[in-house]
């Protein structure tokens, strides 16, 4: 048999991907259909086993919003924290990395120990160390400290304190993020900023109009990483709201956690939708060939 | 005579901007030294943040009672508590429990690797009908949380029979899913969309099919991509908790880390809430984690470099 190049050339792509292909339709595409028509039932896990449960349209996704007193605040509150962690994060992990790339002695044990996080555990363990220490994790464990900030501070103080916490947990977070930027540092070319140094640019300046253009498209990818890594983690509300409806409430229903678990990430969906053409049409690829 | 002043205030004038440009440099070289120490200071003091949650962790799993409520100490204890960790060892059935996990965590991880480098390689090097939709799907699949499959996950998993056993961490590795497999995939496809054409089109030229190109050409100028997946992979693999909650009831075949909470609910019959297990749990956790820190250990120095030249920032 005679092919065309472009043919053959399709032909292999298809042979490279066929296998993620059928990966991609029995564990994803499957169940995620299957998940949409369970979220439109009343199944329960007893009456899953001889399908004796019934359609009852979108009155699921009605009870979500107009019956279930818990879903939609933590909804909200993820969606609060998001706005507020997303960016501490960015800020963080681009000063983090800004000052790891500079040339200093020990930078490499520095950059080691940014990622530690990482390797460290992005669940449970982290869960058993700021469990244990809670609120104290930070500088402010000593009662002085404490009493300092209360003259200061009143009734504001459990907050401060609390957010002070809140910020060193979002930091133990941007360890992929820090070495991500890192990377992104490290491929502008440092001629740009000699000419810039030649006509007279303060680092300010350099910053602001060669570090931050050119680091845009690394930046969107951290955006999205970090919206997607908490929307994913252990710690949210809503995924641990929808773990415990479905296994630790009886009767154990399937179709409404279901319609939560659609709710959510079509929410996420078009979030992360929105963020890619707000700021998405910067990134440019070397060798495509057309 | 004329001449000689002329030289003269030449002279003076070149030794003032000698003078001149050896003070500016001096300035300079002062500025650049108090730049560094400030940014010594300032990543000691990151690192630091980084670090106290693990110093703390350390410091408690060697921690009995006593110490833990005394106020006086604070990072080292009066003595140091080594049953701690004699007791988190048993109840964490530490070596068989550790060999499960290489053994699943590994073994996915290397599929992982393998088969998503296969589909990046195809998603980033062949043009055929569909690919860009297709790649849609692959950050779709990045982007839906797990969490929201799991009800059909697990029916799915019940219906194949594979409950209480490994199948469900191994299947999906193989076809290039499983645990971020999307993501893996996405990486390796920025990486080989990097790469040169000359690569494909010489070898083809010498006679090599695409799957000989591949292997004999793209996989070894991929190492270092290689590697990050890897380790990725077999780091998110190992402190995954949510898959082995639904698949394995049996404690006998629990992972390291939900062995965690078997040490919990141990502690809890012998009437030691609180502080009384918080040595032994921190000992615990950081018997859980000790095997990553000593792969990163050794693995760090190439990890943080190859991040670099993945090509996945461009």
């Amino acid at each position: 048999m005679h092919l065309t190049l472009r043919r053959r050339n399709a032909l292999n792509g298809y042979l490279f991907i066929i296998l993620w292909l059928i990966g991609l339709l029995i564990f994803f595409l499957i169940p995620l259909f299957q998940n949409f028509y369970l979220s439109l039932t009343d199944a329960q896990l007893t009456t899953i086993r001889d399908n004796s449960y019934k359609m009852i349209g979108i009155q699921n996704y009605v009870e979500a919003f107009s019956v279930d007193i818990e879903f939609v605040p933590y909804l909200i509150q993820t969606f609060t924290n998001l706005i507020t962690d997303v960016p501490i994060i960015l800020a963080f992990s681009l000063a983090v990395a800004m000052l790891a790339i500079q040339n200093v002695p020990g930078s490499v044990i520095f950059r080691a120990i940014f990622f530690l996080p990482v390797v460290i555990g992005s669940s449970v363990v982290i869960g058993r160390m700021f469990d244990q220490f809670g609120s104290q994790l930070v500088l402010f464990r000593s009662q002085s400290a404490q009493a300092f900030l209360y003259v200061y501070l009143g009734n504001q103080m459990p907050a401060f304190i609390n957010f002070l916490s809140r910020s060193v947990f979002v930091l133990w977070r941007s360890g992929v993020q820090i070495l991500i930027f890192i990377a992104g540092l490290k491929s502008i070319d440092p001629i740009l900023y000699e000419v810039a140094q030649v006509d007279g640019a303060s680092s300010w300046n350099q910053f602001w109009k060669i570090t931050l253009p050119m680091l845009s498209p690394v930046i969107l990818i951290n955006i999205i990483y970090t919206i997607i890594d908490s929307f994913t983690d252990y710690f949210n509300m809503v995924l641990r709201y929808i773990r415990v409806v479905t296994f630790n409430l009886t009767p154990n229903r399937l179709g409404y956690p279901s319609a939560l678990g659609n709710i959510y990430f079509i929410l996420i969906f078009i979030l992360v939708i929105v963020i890619f053409i707000i700021i998405g049409r910067m990134i440019f690829y070397r060798g495509e060939r057309s | 005579m004329e001449n000689t002043i002329v030289k003269t205030k030449l002279q003076t004038k070149r030794e003032q901007t000698k003078r001149f440009s050896l003070e500016r440099l001096q300035g300079k070289q002062a500025r650049q030294i108090i730049s560094r120490i400030v940014v010594l200071v300032l990543l000691i003091d990151v690192g630091f943040i980084f670090l106290l949650p693990i110093m703390r962790l350390v410091s408690q799993s060697f921690m009995n009672i006593m110490d833990l409520y005394d106020p006086t100490v604070s990072w080292l204890p009066r003595r140091w508590a080594w049953e701690n960790y004699t007791q988190a060892y048993a109840a964490l059935t530490f070596w068989a429990a550790f060999k499960r996990t290489i053994l699943i965590a590994g073994g996915s991880a290397v599929l992982q690797t393998l088969s998503c480098a296969i589909v990046g390689y195809g998603f980033a090097r062949f043009k055929f009908p569909g690919r860009d939709r297709l790649f849609l799907l692959v950050l779709f699949a990045m982007i839906v949380p797990p969490h929201a499959l799991i009800i059909q996950n697990f029916i799915q998993v019940s219906k194949f029979g594979w409950l209480e056993t490994y199948y469900p961490f191994i299947v999906p590795s193989i076809f290039g899913m499983g645990l971020r497999g999307a993501l893996f995939v996405f990486i390796y496809r920025q990486f080989f969309k990097g790469l040169p054409w000359e690569l494909e089109d010489a070898a083809m030229i010498d006679g090599a099919g695409p799957f000989r190109i591949f292997f004999k050409v793209m996989l070894p100028l991929a190492q270092p991509v290689i590697l990050v997946v890897f380790l990725f992979s077999l780091v998110w693999h190992w402190n995954d908790t949510l898959e082995p909650s639904l698949y394995l009831s049996r404690p006998e075949n629990f992972f390291l880390p939900q062995r965690l909470s078997i040490v919990e609910s141990a502690l809890e019959t012998f009437q030691l809430r609180g502080m009384w297990g918080t040595g032994t749990i921190m000992a615990a956790t950081l018997l859980v984690i000790l095997p990553l820190i000593i792969l990163y250990a050794f693995t760090q120095r190439y990890f943080v470099t190859s991040i670099e030249r993945t090509g996945l920032i461009d």
